[in-house]
């Protein structure tokens, strides 16, 4: 009852129907607002010459055809683009025929009527007599769902050409069409349909919806306008909502890793490379430009990690994927030079969802994940007997020697303390044990493993937790999307977590009968993370971290305390004085020093557009990023770094015997700030004309300014009480004895105020021309773009970028339209340039101040790049070929693009003369070169009742080659570095010594060019020619194969990625981890499990490469480290995740107040199907040192989708 | 239209990051110490001060500090860098940006502008007058038209010739620098990492020096002592309450050279000492407490105050440039009383006795030891051991062993004077070698 009376009374307000029992009072005052100038009476009218009494003030066309066919009960179908036009019409109520009453409606406009069946067909006078004599007819209708509830928003294409139109607020539609055509309804959750009418006149239409097919995308969006698919001229790679539902990770990078061909998603470094690189500096030039809802972002990742690039850290994205509709990436210029300066590495473009008019749907999401920390065992590290039987030979060979042994002068011993096992052997020394003791002891160390204590003290299952919910709809003169989620990270190490919020509101209106159109966005995002590093150093290999018999706990459960600094007895002598103590324990600082940082970002957007006339219309939109951070490193008094600051400054009064406290008593709280605005406003001008459907031209110019400005600054307070938040003052540049018995001073740890503006103007311009229906397009775009740069002048500073593209629709030639098997054939190509700006290089001197220097108290700077005359821009100029093609039905499509691309003037470190005072300058030093395939094909492999099979796959190849013959080839250590580019190279070349085993002295040999065995003793000058090329670094060739299986309403998917063609080095002994020269040697030993096969005697030589201690010197350990013994093949397969997903059948539901439910499991991370290397390790985390990159552990997702 | 239509939109100054437009600017370079302050690292491995006897230490020597400690052939392989070159360019090239602007500078009054024009020429002849000390052959008047200098830079010019001068033209212009900065330096600079008229003089006592010009050199040493004469009386010290060097009264310009570890003294320096020398005591440490141990003494006065080495010119300096002139023009008594006048902040009273000599060619003996002793590991001997060669009998010839193997140094070597870094002749090899 509820129901019908909403029905009836949305349907009597003219809003859209509303399943929703019990919300009755919103959409009163939705129906409220929107029928302030409403009146009418009705009788029934039964044909052309039945009464009706009729009347309306000041309203739309489309609201008299609306209401007539209310009251009549006709069908009424029109096109609305054509009815669009007439507004403010006004009728006297009264009695007439229905004839008249139309007449009348349609007096002052180019509009007739025509009545089929029980419908009454709205269409241009012109038409009527075109009908029948050139095989153009018109088709009307409505669509339905199963349940007869209207559709709005049903794409309705004629197929091959970009003809089509949408239906209305009540599923009903009109089209023109020729006599062949067919006609293609897409609508996002349903099943197409094609239909083929032969004649004009009412077709009506019923969708079955179709949870698990993937949405077909018909528009690419540029972020300054979106194109249908069809005139797009460019390389674009789609990313669809649906397509990111399929993982359900935090992290958006593993949603998008291996889905587009040619865009490298590195989730291990968090970074994105569209079609390789296009500099050669490594660190910023080669980021994509990130575009959110239309305005650039200045952020160079999606996500940001925690802990640094260490896998095991918390994850906070930027963006709330669940808020993602679309996600395009702009691969060539003719995609991207739109974009200009910023464009040279590609743009990735995100449209947040916006909502639908039609019902209110709400739509409740949530995953969980679990996994288990990984398997430790898997540790590339050595055992503790190992690593036992490594120190002893260090301490034989006089590498370590004892703390004890210290020089009188000193007040006490400030050696730093051993391991115990040292502690043991030189305790045998020092007369202090026995040699049976020690062996004793010794042997009981050796039997200790302290995986079991890592993992139960400083590890943690790894769980995620995200949920949404979302509240979407729109009447006929708004629309709105409102999303809220939540999202708690907590990563295998204790005391880490992430937490982030986030709140959307997206909202559309019109007015003036949707001559004015105003969209707004507001997107606010909280988030909050806490990072500790105590397990992360244990298991690292700094001071901090744990020998493999160092255990956590004793057997009584209390927490082991080492000293660091001091050998044990110097640091319980210093405790028995009144300092606090000195000793570290990881379990114990899990509680202290956490690093908090807080994040608030709001983005408003808002855009208005005006429409001239039915194809012009201007907008005038604007972007305001407002980002404000703190990040609180509290070190609490009884966290080390504190114990370690206060007893480092603290003396002895010899007079008085008490202690003196130099530094204030109390904890640490540094406070860092980050304060960030960013506008932009735009205005801009886009035109939409077609002549005949002979000639469609697209055109937008548009100017844009944009300002980005931040501060950043730093507190650090001394002293502090976290109970009272009280700080204690000090004098920065007095000083105070140290416990070393020498004066230090505090200093200012805090730097200056730093703030930054940028200002960015830009001029812009793109045009399509479509001819012969779309058969052929030619597409070109121009930009102007200038920028705050310090030291250019105005024609250095700005240049003018362009691009242009054809597209030929050849499925529109006569010759192929035989071909049925064939759905589709376009081919493409463009060129065009786009351009990176220098970031560091001048021609002025540019300098920087810096403060005041601590000694002089005197303001200071530095020239940091001198005035050189010759700095300009980099610029690439690509070029992009590309087919698309679908066949068989549509069941199997393909893209296939080829690319070149050449950049000139790269920036580079470019040695110079020091004598000229620099030793480098960055200059437009280089050039270089790429080119590369994208290919993706996709297809339905099995179709039968209920049963589907559908799998896609994509591959991406990429090379790129330095060409400026001024890079040659560096010296023989340069080259192995790796890190120089070199002429006719790839940028990430791979160079190795030709490995020749251990000689009788258990160093490393090598082969030079000629075959002769060159000794590590020999320093004969070695040559680039005597190295040997292995190969590059980054793949060049990856890609994914995604398949899924879908059962009645079952669906299984399996994700895989592979990447083929590179080599990396497989970590062994190296400089870091190894003493590289005879002598006295500090520090924590590496515990990588190949030290334990170094050579100890002569004649393992013949057993093992790793070099040994007795003759070590740094030639043996670099020419093994970069030998091409280590350097081998990186290739692999990883199956990323298999998914199952059930769907609650529509006609379960279909009793409930749910439109969809459904749920889903998935494994990821489930390791690698097939490697290359002979020792089957990951080449992608082949840095073992660290826990913190091992392999992820094997994850569990559990996921539930309610929308209703 | 709104303001798109304007470029100078985006010509707004970025905080922090600007070209060099003010007058405070200019004075901001000049006032970073990590720029100016820098002297060298070479001459204190080189010269016969030190003496490393110890394999832990030689052990712990770069390769490339192993060959400035042989005098090799060559210290830097091609892709090293030579830093006492970089960063004395480096404060050239500063300086020309300085003396290229500063005057058409915005914000200043014409005093200052000259007075950070006059600080840039010293700053600039300072350094070249380093640089000629170490990379130009010795100098010596008959060969000064065919000597090679330095490469003189005077513009800061990217694109310049580096080809190298003769060594007369390089001092003309470090001495006609010095000149022309005079009238425009303070009497009293702020604090002693600027130059003033003190320095001035004090600079051109060296140069002289160095040019064995020995009456211009005491001319100008007693200009500078007329200015500033404050010692350190040691005997109220000890080595705690050594002052640092911005409350040092002894120091004239403060410059600085450090070495990552600590280096033995060479025996024939310490047997020059008295145990009852204060200087003993306060400026070198017992090589058994240091890390790692060596039998033998280290220069560890910059160490007790936790600074650098300072190497710059200083009152003690101008008193021992003054007696050297003033023994070598044959008033050596006189020259002693200046030496006497030292020593007496060098002892305690109980263990001071006056100094005398009964010749010239002994008091000039006399006045070298002296300065060994005083300018002790601070590299000043390399260039004294330079300029001494010149004449016979005032340095000897220095040995040294590694691994084995004997080196030697004879005076008036081309050994004297160090190799041009292969980074720097390969770049623009216009740039002369020095021979082997």
């Amino acid at each position: 009852m509820e129901k019908k009376i909403i029905n009836a009374l949305s349907h009597l307000l003219y809003i859209p129907h509303i399943h929703f029992p019990g919300k009755i009072k919103v959409y009163l005052i939705l129906s409220f607002m929107l029928a302030g100038q409403l009146f009418f009476n009705a009788v029934c009218a039964q044909n052309a010459d039945s009464k009706l009494i009729f009347g309306m003030q000041n309203q739309t066309l489309e609201y008299g055809l609306n209401e007539v066919g209310r009251l009549t009960k006709f069908r009424v179908a029109f096109a609305l683009p054509q009815v669009n036009k007439y507004t403010n019409i006004t009728i006297e109520k009264k009695s007439r025929t229905l004839k008249e009453t139309l007449n009348l409606l349609l007096e002052n406009t180019n509009l007739t009527f025509v009545f089929k069946d029980k419908s009454i067909l709205v269409i241009e006078r012109t038409r009527t007599k075109q009908e029948s004599n050139n095989g153009k007819y018109f088709i009307f209708g409505s669509v339905t769902d199963l349940d007869s509830d209207p559709l709005p928003g049903v794409s309705i294409r004629v197929k091959g050409n970009n003809k089509g139109t949408i239906t209305d607020v009540n599923g009903k539609y009109a089209l023109e069409i020729e006599k062949e055509d067919i006609v293609v309804l897409s609508y996002i959750g349903f099943n197409p349909r094609e239909i083929q009418p032969q004649n004009g006149g009412l077709f009506n239409v019923v969708l079955s919806p179709n949870s698990i097919a993937l949405s077909e995308v018909s528009v690419v969006s540029t972020g300054y306008q979106s194109l249908p698919k069809e005139r797009a001229t460019g390389a674009f790679g789609i990313v669809t909502a649906k397509d990111l539902k399929q993982t359900p990770t935090v992290n958006i990078m593993e949603r998008l890793e291996g889905t587009v061909p040619g865009v490298n998603f590195d989730v291990r470094n968090n970074t994105i490379t569209i079609r390789g690189k296009n500099s050669f500096n490594n660190t910023d030039s080669n980021h994509p430009l990130i575009v959110v809802d239309g305005f650039p972002t200045d952020d160079k990742t999606l996500t940001d990690q925690v802990n640094g690039v260490a896998t095991g850290g918390a994850v906070l994205s930027r963006i709330n994927p669940e808020d993602i509709e679309s996600i395009t990436i702009l691969k060539d210029a003719a995609a991207s030079s739109i974009w200009g300066a910023k464009a040279a590495n590609g743009v990735i473009v995100i449209e947040t969802k916006k909502g639908k008019k039609g019902t209110p749907t709400v739509n409740f999401s949530t995953s969980l994940s679990v996994s288990a920390p990984a398997d430790l065992n898997k540790l590339d590290r050595m055992n503790s007997a190992q690593y036992i039987a490594l120190e002893k030979e260090l301490k034989d060979k006089g590498f370590i020697t004892d703390p004890n042994t210290y020089s009188s002068w000193m007040s006490f011993n400030q050696n730093k303390p051993v391991s115990s096992a040292l502690e043991w052997m030189f305790k045998v020394d020092r007369g202090t044990a026995t040699a049976a003791e020690a062996t004793t002891a010794l042997d009981a160390l050796s039997k200790v493993n302290n995986y079991d204590q890592i993992k139960k003290y400083l590890l943690q299952n790894a769980v995620s937790q995200q949920y949404n919910l979302s509240l979407s709809g729109g009447g006929p003169n708004n629309t709105y999307y409102i999303s809220s989620n939540y999202t708690k990270d907590v990563p295998v190490f204790r005391s880490n977590s992430g937490d982030n919020y986030f709140l959307t509101v997206n909202l559309g209106n019109s007015f003036l009968n949707n001559r004015v159109n105003l969209k707004t966005g507001i997107n606010y995002n909280y988030s909050k993370s806490v990072s500790n590093s105590a397990a992360i150093n244990a298991l690292g290999t700094s001071s901090l971290g744990l020998r493999p018999y160092d255990l956590l706990v004793d057997a009584n459960g209390s927490t082991i305390k080492r000293s660091l600094v001091f050998t044990d007895a110097v640091a319980s002598n210093f405790l028995n004085e009144g300092y606090l103590p000195w000793t570290y324990s990881a379990v114990d600082e899990l509680n202290y020093s956490n690093s908090i940082s807080k994040e608030n970002r709001l983005h408003l957007t808002a855009d208005l557009n005006v429409k001239l006339t039915d194809w012009a219309n201007v907008s005038v939109s604007g972007s305001l990023l407002k980002t404000n951070g703190t990040t609180n490193i509290l070190d609490e008094l009884n966290s080390y770094n504190t114990r370690n600051f206060i007893n480092t400054g603290t003396s002895i009064n010899a007079s008085t015997n008490k202690l003196v406290y130099g530094v204030p008593y109390g904890g640490q709280l540094i406070t860092n700030y980050n304060d960030g605005n960013d506008y932009s406003l735009r205005e801009q001008l886009n035109i939409n004309k077609s002549w005949d459907d002979k000639i469609s031209l697209n055109f937008l110019a548009g100017s844009e300014i944009r300002e980005s400005t931040g501060t950043t600054s730093q507190q650090t307070r001394y002293g502090y009480d976290e109970d009272t938040n009280i700080s204690k003052s000090y004098d920065p540049s007095g000083s105070y004895m140290s416990v070393y018995g020498w004066t230090q001073s505090l200093s200012y740890n805090d730097s200056y105020v730093n703030k930054s503006i940028m200002r960015f103007l830009s001029y812009y311009s793109n045009a399509s021309v479509g001819f012969m229906n779309n058969k052929y397009i030619v597409s070109g775009s121009a930009r102007f773009d200038d920028y705050t740069m310090a030291g250019y002048s105005r024609s250095k500073r700005a240049k003018p970028l362009w691009s242009s593209g054809v597209k030929w629709n050849m499925k529109s030639e006569d010759f192929l339209k035989s071909a049925s098997w064939l759905n589709a054939l376009d081919l493409r190509g463009s060129v065009g340039t786009s351009g990176s700006i220098p970031s560091a290089a001048s021609n002025i001197a540019v300098m920087t101040i810096s403060g005041n220097n601590s000694l002089t108290n005197e303001t200071y700077g530095s020239i940091i790049t001198p005035a050189d005359g010759k700095v300009s821009w980099e610029l690439t100029t690509s070029f992009n070929f590309g087919v698309e093609w679908a066949m068989f039905n549509n069941r199997l499509k393909g893209t296939f693009d080829f690319y070149s691309k050449n950049t000139k003037d790269i920036m580079y470190l470019l040695p110079v003369n020091s004598t000229y005072g620099w030793s480098s300058l960055l200059r437009n030093g280089g050039t270089m070169s790429g080119h590369g395939i994208d290919l993706g094909i996709s297809g339905s492999v099995l179709k039968t009742h209920g049963f589907e099979w559908n799998s896609a796959f994509n591959l991406s190849c990429n090379t790129n080659k330095v060409t400026d013959s001024r890079f040659t080839e560096p010296g023989m250590t340069t080259l192995v570095g790796g890190s120089y580019p070199v002429v006719g190279l790839p940028l990430d070349y791979v160079y190795a010594y030709r490995w020749a085993g251990l000689d009788k002295t258990g160093q490393s040999q090598i082969y030079d060019s000629k075959g002769n065995i060159i000794s590590s003793t020999t320093n004969t000058t070695l040559t680039s020619k005597d190295l040997k090329y292995m190969g590059r670094t980054t793949p060049p060739f990856f890609g994914g194969f995604t398949n899924s299986v879908q059962y009645k309403d079952f669906s299984l998917s399996a994700q895989i990625t592979y990447a083929m063609g590179h080599v990396f080095r497989r970590p062994s002994v190296n400089s870091n981890n190894y003493p590289q020269y005879s002598g006295t040697y500090s520090g924590v030993i590496g515990t990588s499990k190949d030290l334990a096969n170094r050579w100890q005697n002569p004649g393992d030589e013949a057993t093992t490469n790793v070099p040994g201690l007795e003759y070590i010197n740094s030639n043996s350990i670099l020419r093994y480290q970069y030998s091409d013994l280590l350097t081998e093949s990186a290739s692999n397969i990883r199956l990323r995740q298999v998914a199952l997903n059930y769907f609650v059948p529509a006609k379960v539901l279909s009793k409930t107040m749910f439109k969809s439910v459904s749920a889903g499991i998935s494994v990821r991370n489930l390791g690698l199907l097939w490697v290359k290397n002979k020792e089957g390790i990951d080449p992608d985390y082949v840095n073992t040192k660290n826990y913190s990159n091992l392999p992820p552990a094997r994850n569990y997702y559990f996921t539930l989708n309610v929308s209703f | 239209m709104y303001l798109t239509s304007c470029r100078g939109y985006v010509e707004v100054d970025q905080p922090g990051v600007r070209t060099l437009k003010y007058t405070s600017d200019f004075q901001y370079i000049l006032n970073n110490i990590n720029t100016f302050e820098y002297a060298y690292t070479l001459p204190l491995l080189s010269s016969d001060d030190i003496d490393i006897n110890s394999t832990a230490i030689l052990n712990n020597l770069t390769d490339d500090n192993k060959q400035v400690y042989t005098w090799a052939d060559y210290f830097y392989t091609s892709s090293q860098t030579d830093v006492n070159w970089t960063n004395l360019y480096n404060q050239i090239y500063d300086c020309n940006t300085i003396t290229d602007k500063v005057l058409s500078s915005q914000g200043g009054t014409d005093a200052e502008k000259k007075g950070i024009y006059a600080e840039a020429l010293m700053q600039r002849a300072y350094a070249y007058h380093t640089l000629m000390n170490m990379y130009s052959p010795i100098y010596q008047e008959s060969t000064a038209d065919v000597s090679l200098g330095v490469p003189l830079l005077l513009t800061p010019d990217l694109y310049a010739s580096l080809k190298r001068p003769t060594a007369r033209t390089v001092y003309n212009q470090i001495i006609s620098d010095i000149r022309e900065a005079l009238p425009n330096l303070p009497v009293t600079p702020t604090n002693v990492i600027h130059p003033g008229q003190t320095a001035a003089y004090a600079l051109l006592a060296r140069t002289y020096l160095y040019m064995q010009k020995y009456d211009s050199a005491g001319i100008n040493a007693q200009k500078a002592l007329d200015r500033q004469n404050t010692m350190l009386d040691l005997r109220t010290l000890t080595t705690g309450t050594l002052p640092k060097r911005l409350k040092d009264p002894e120091i004239i310009l403060s410059k600085v050279a450090s070495f990552y570890t600590t280096l033995p003294l060479s025996s024939n320096l310490i047997n020059l000492f008295s145990t009852t020398d204060l200087r003993y005591s306060l400026y070198t440490k017992d090589g058994g407490s240091l890390y790692p141990k060596f039998t033998g003494r280290a220069y560890y006065r910059n160490k007790w105050i936790g600074e650098d080495i300072n190497v710059g010119p200083s009152v003690p300096e101008m008193m021992l440039i003054k007696a050297e002139s003033l023994v070598r023009k044959g008033q050596y008594n006189d020259g002693i009383q200046v030496l006497n006048d030292l020593r007496k902040m060098r002892f305690n009273t109980a263990d001071y006795t006056d100094l005398s000599a009964q010749s010239a060619s002994e008091a000039l003996k006399i006045v070298i030891e002296e300065r060994r002793r005083e300018l002790m590991g601070r590299g000043i001997r390399w260039f004294d051991q330079r300029r001494l060669g010149t004449e016979t009998g005032l340095v000897d010839i220095v040995q040294r062993v590694v691994s084995g193997v004997t080196y030697t140094l004879a005076p008036m070597s081309n050994r004297y004077t160090f190799p041009i870094s292969a980074k720097v002749t390969d770049l623009n090899p216009e740039i002369e070698q020095n021979p082997r």
